[in-house]
C-alpha cells in the first residue's frame, strides 16, 4: 500500500513566518506552496520552492483569495471567471519563481475558503479546472476527496488526485466538519494516525454521527500551521510506515 | 526621568511578531504600529487595549508604506506625500485611542523612515508637518536632524538610546533587518552608562555622545523579554 503526505507550506509573508516549514518538509512528500494571494511573496515562494526541491519533495501551487489579512479563510465575492483569472495569475506566478528555484510545479490545490467553495460550486470548480488546464496541460489538481471540484476537473480532462485530512473530522455525507464547530479537529496524533490507518485498510472513513463513508485518497493532508503540526505529521508518518505503507508522492518523479 | 519604550503590535492578520503580552508589563511607553509596516485594525485595537490594561502610554509608530519589507527599506517619497502618509496612520491609531479613552502620547517614525528623518531635511520636516496636526512630542536621536529640526519646528524632542543596537563611530545607529539576541547584562550596562555619562562605545571602540530621555528595547529580538527585564532593573534609580 502507498500514500502521499501533503502540507500547506510557504505561508509566511514579508517579515512574518507561519509554521515550521523545514520540519514539515522532512516529513511530507508533496508541498502545497502559497502563491502570494492569501500568503507568500516572491522571497517566501523562492525559499520554499528551493527547500522542497533540495529534499526531493514534489511541489504544487496553493492559490487562495488575495486576502492576506484574512489568510484566505473568507470568501471574497467574485464571478467564476474572476476566480479563474485569479487562479491562473497565482499559479503562473509560482511557476515563474519555480523556474528560478529549480523546482517544477506539478499540481494545483486551492486554499481555504476557495477550496471550500470549489468543493460545492460547479461554476467555480469549472473555472479553476479550466484555468489549470490553460496554464499548463501537464498540471494536475489535488482536490478534497468526493467534492464537486474533483468531479468537475476530471470531466474537464484534468488529472485529479484526491486527498483526505489526517486531523479533520468528517460528516456522514463525506464532507468535512466545518472549522467553526468545536469537534472539527482531531488534536490527538495517535487517534488521527489510528483513524487514518483504519481508513487506508478499509476505504471507508469514520464520521461523526453516522456510518463510515467510502472515500478515495491518493494523499493525506497534514496541516502545517498548528503548534503541534510537526509532531502530528511525524506520528502519522511513523504509524503508516510501521504498518508497511509506503510514503510516496502521488505524482511520479 | 528616563522611560522605557518598545515597538508593539507588529503582527498582521494571523501572523505574530514579538511577545507583546510579556513585554507590556515591563515598559512605560508603547510605539504602536499603524498598519503600514505591520498591524491591521484588529491588532491596533488589541494593542491599545493591552497597553491600557498595563497603564502604558501609547505613541504612534508610523512607517513608509511597505508591509512586505516591514518598513525597513528606504523609498523615495516627497514631503507632502509623506506628511499625508503619516497623518493617515496616526489618525487611524488616534481613532482606536479615542475608542479606548487613551490620549496619544507621542510619535516615533519606524525603521527606514526614522533613519531617513535623521539625515534628510524634507523627511524630517514632513514628520514635523504631521506632528503639527497632533501636537505631541517626537522621539528621535541626538546628533541628527531629529534633534535640530523637530525643536526648531516647535515640537518637544525626546532623545532615545537603543539598548539592543550597535552604534557606529559617528554616533549613528546601525539598523539591522533582523535583530539578533542581545546579552541582557551588557544591554543593561550600556543603558546605565548612556544615562549617567551620556556616552556609549561604538563598534569601532570609540566613545560617542548619546542621550537617553527614553530607552528603546526592541520586541523582535529573540530574548526581548529578558533584555527588557535586565534594563528595567538596572535603570530603576533613574526612572
Amino acid at each position: 500500500m502507498r500514500i502521499d503526505l501533503n502540507a500547506d507550506l510557504g505561508e509566511g509573508f514579508g517579515p512574518w513566518s507561519m509554521g515550521d516549514d523545514a520540519g514539515m518538509l522532512d516529513l511530507v512528500t508533496s508541498a502545497n506552496i502559497a502563491c502570494g494571494g492569501h500568503a507568500g511573496d516572491p522571497e517566501t515562494m523562492f525559499a520554499t520552492l528551493q527547500a522542497a526541491a533540495r529534499r526531493g519533495v514534489r511541489v504544487g501551487a496553493h492559490p487562495g483569495y488575495a486576502d492576506p489579512a484574512g489568510f484566505g479563510r473568507r470568501v471574497i465575492p467574485m464571478s467564476a471567471d474572476e476566480v479563474g483569472r485569479m487562479v491562473a495569475a497565482q499559479v503562473g506566478a509560482l511557476m515563474g519563481v519555480a523556474a528560478l528555484a529549480g523546482a517544477e510545479v506539478g499540481y494545483v490545490k486551492p486554499h481555504g475558503a476557495l477550496a471550500n467553495l470549489a468543493a460545492e460550486d460547479r461554476a467555480v470548480a469549472g473555472a479553476i479546472a479550466a484555468a489549470v488546464r490553460a496554464v499548463s496541460p501537464g498540471l494536475a489538481v489535488l482536490a478534497i476527496s468526493g467534492t464537486v471540484l474533483a468531479a468537475v476537473a476530471r470531466d474537464a480532462g484534468v488529472r485529479v488526485y484526491s486527498e483526505v485530512f489526517a486531523d479533520r473530522a468528517y460528516l456522514p455525507d463525506g464532507r468535512l466538519v466545518p472549522r467553526s464547530r468545536p469537534d472539527a479537529m482531531i488534536h490527538d496524533a495517535g487517534a488521527a494516525a489510528a483513524r487514518l490507518m483504519a481508513f487506508l485498510q478499509s476505504g471507508v472513513m469514520p464520521v461523526i454521527g453516522g456510518a463510515p463513508v467510502p472515500l478515495t485518497a491518493d494523499s493525506v493532508c497534514v496541516h502545517g500551521d498548528s503548534p503541534g503540526a510537526v509532531a502530528m505529521a511525524r506520528t502519522i508518518r511513523a504509524a503508516l510506515s510501521a504498518q508497511g505503507v509506503s510514503i510516496t508522492p502521488f505524482l511520479a518523479g | 526621568m528616563v522611560i522605557i519604550n518598545c515597538d508593539m503590535g507588529e503582527g498582521f492578520g494571523l501572523y505574530r511578531i514579538g511577545d507583546d503580552e510579556g513585554l507590556m508589563p515591563l515598559i512605560d511607553v508603547a510605539n504602536v504600529a499603524c498598519g503600514f509596516h505591520a498591524s491591521d485594525f484588529n491588532h491596533m485595537r488589541r494593542t491599545v487595549q493591552l497597553a491600557k490594561r498595563h497603564g502604558v502610554k501609547v505613541g504612534a509608530h508610523p512607517s513608509l508604506p511597505d508591509l512586505q519589507g516591514f518598513g525597513r527599506r528606504e523609498m523615495k517619497i516627497g514631503r507632502e506625500e509623506l506628511t499625508n502618509c503619516l497623518i493617515y496612520q496616526i489618525g487611524a491609531l488616534k481613532g482606536f485611542l479615542e475608542a479606548e479613552g487613551v490620549p496619544l502620547n507621542h510619535i516615533k517614525p519606524h525603521g527606514s523612515l526614522y533613519g531617513m528623518a535623521a539625515r534628510l531635511e524634507d523627511i524630517a520636516h514632513a514628520v514635523a508637518d504631521a506632528a503639527d496636526i497632533f501636537k505631541v512630542p517626537l522621539f528621535g536621536m541626538i546628533g541628527t536632524l531629529h534633534e535640530t529640526v523637530y525643536p526648531a519646528r516647535g515640537h518637544t524632542f525626546m532623545a532615545e538610546f537603543y539598548a539592543d543596537l550597535d552604534y557606529n563611530d559617528d554616533g549613528g545607529l546601525i539598523i539591522t533587518r533582523e535583530h539578533a539576541a542581545t546579552d541582557p547584562v551588557h544591554a543593561a550596562a550600556v543603558c546605565v552608562r548612556a544615562i549617567t555619562d551620556g556616552k556609549t562605545a561604538s563598534v569601532g571602540g570609540r566613545d560617542v555622545a548619546v542621550r537617553a530621555d527614553a530607552i528603546c528595547v526592541h520586541s523582535d529580538t529573540p530574548n526581548a523579554v529578558a533584555v527588557a527585564q535586565a534594563v528595567r532593573a538596572a535603570i530603576a534609580p533613574y526612572r
